[in-house]
């Protein structure tokens, strides 16, 4: 601004450049150290392992261990669990973690008002009725020679979606560890960089330049979000999850995220583990371990050129503007 | 969550020129916008943080010491510990008023702007204070007769 600023308007080009630092609301982050008391969680827990009573390809080895994991470690963090497993030789309990059985558990929560956290751990599918599904109890049936898929009794997205409508239930946490699980993400308002298939022979993380995602952005933008949901999946919908050790892969860094290591998975430092801190969390530990299985490992570089290599895969998060806080970091 | 509200906290950057006459001008503003995640509401829920890049531009009027504009533009965000992008538009009325004069060419200003982000699934209000450093290039009168001295 100079002196002259006054005389010749009108017949004067001129230009003031100028930065400037802005910065908003002060106090409002001193509200945010004042974490009120836990509401209300309740979590239904599902591991399905056995399929077929009496063996069979089709069964997995972990799924049970993983529902059983993660129940207790909910409990431990202040949450009201049921967990229901199917890894017994008797069909009539593994019944319980049928689709029916998911469906009257989720209506019996209704009027709850507090969080519900659900979690399942078992096999996924694709393009059931046009998405992605889950595989609960009784969707995998054997036959004289084997078994066959029973589709009717899986349960897709917008199904899973349904049966949290119908009981009033608003407030829902959703994480997957099933193959084809991030067709259960929305993106929202959002575009998701990473793609359906991430790795090895498949796309990349979009976006090199944060420039480049303004037009899938823009044509992104919609007020159809759905702002109570919050997905988080193992994998994306053109995805395998996998397994391995004690647990599968992403369970294994949930599991961690709420004991041992949540200090460390707690990126604000505020004490609370979030959604998305939790997301993140398995995100950079599969990326770090799983999906750099053939670097670290030479010797296994040979399944890279076979039909049945270990797939790289990125877990998904919901696109909703608000997240959850699912437990106190410590407890 | 889609009714709630909950206070939060932003810090942004921005490089803008003023072009036009001395009282009346157009403002164009680009930047950086870093937005932390909110409080956590009753049910422990919060809106997501985020960092973005900013463009607007709009009217201004200049009053003496004082200056009034609007803004108006778009933002380029990304929330937080994922790879979800999104975008929206914004606008920004403000004021400010000249505090101090550092030399012939820069002056600190000091103001307040009340941004409106009109996101898809959530919608930001907020105050902001407004620190600029202004430099004012020079003076360039554009002659608009003949001088007496040229004239023949």
């Amino acid at each position: 601004m100079s002196r002259r600023l006054g005389r010749g308007a009108g017949h004067a080009l001129r230009a003031a450049f100028g930065a400037a630092a802005a910065t908003l609301a002060a106090g409002a982050s001193l509200l945010a150290c004042s974490m009120p008391e836990p509401p209300n969680r309740v979590a239904l827990v599902y591991g399905v392992s056995t399929y077929i009573e009496g063996g069979s390809s089709v069964n997995l080895s972990l799924t049970d261990d993983d529902a059983r994991a993660m129940g207790a470690m909910l409990s431990a963090k202040g949450w009201s669990v049921t967990t229901r497993v199917a890894d017994s030789s008797v069909a009539t309990t593994n019944e319980q973690a049928s689709r029916d059985r998911i469906e009257a558990d989720i209506a019996a929560l209704a009027g709850f008002d507090g969080i519900v956290l659900f979690y399942y751990s078992g096999h996924g599918a694709y393009d059931v009725r046009g998405e992605s599904a889950i595989c609960p109890y009784g969707s995998i049936v054997a036959t004289g020679e084997g078994y066959f898929f029973d589709l009717g009794a899986m349960i897709t997205a917008s199904e899973l979606r349904a049966m949290f409508e119908a009981a009033g239930l608003g407030r829902v946490v959703i994480m997957l560890d099933s193959c084809n699980s991030g067709g259960f993400v929305a993106a929202g308002a959002t575009t998701d960089a990473i793609p359906d298939s991430y790795g090895v022979y498949d796309d990349d993380i979009a976006y090199t330049w944060f420039v480049g995602a303004f037009g899938d952005a823009v044509a992104a933008f919609s007020y159809d979000a759905e702002p109570g949901y919050v997905v988080l999946s193992a994998a994306g919908s053109d995805e395998f999850s996998w397994e391995s050790g004690d647990h599968g892969i992403f369970t294994r860094y949930l599991l961690e995220a709420g004991g041992a290591n949540s200090k460390a998975a707690d990126r604000d430092g505020d004490g609370y583990l979030s959604t998305t801190e939790l997301y993140r969390y398995a995100l950079l530990g599969i990326e770090a371990k799983w999906n750099r299985i053939y670097d670290e490992t030479p010797t296994l570089r040979w399944q890279l050129y076979a039909a049945d290599y270990w797939d790289d895969y990125l877990p998904h998060l919901s696109g909703t503007a608000s997240e959850y806080a699912l437990w106190a970091v410590g407890d | 969550m889609g009714s709630g509200t909950a206070p939060g906290a932003a810090v942004s950057a921005e490089l803008g020129a003023r072009i036009g006459g001395d009282r009346l001008a157009a403002m164009i503003r680009a930047g950086v916008v870093k937005q932390a995640a909110s409080a956590y509401t009753d049910v422990w829920t919060r809106y997501r943080g985020f960092s973005g890049l900013s463009l607007a531009a709009g009217p201004n009027l200049r009053l003496g010491l004082f200056e009034f504009g609007v803004l108006a533009g778009g933002a380029l965000a990304r929330y937080d510990l994922s790879y979800s992008y999104f975008a929206f538009p914004y606008i920004e009325p403000g004021a400010s008023y000249r505090a101090a004069r550092l030399d012939d060419r820069f002056s600190l200003g000091i103001g307040l702007s009340l941004p409106v982000y009109l996101r898809a699934d959530a919608l930001s209000l907020g105050f902001r204070a407004v620190v600029e450093l202004r430099y004012e290039s020079p003076h360039q009168e554009r002659p608009s007769t003949p001088s007496a001295e040229s004239a023949p």
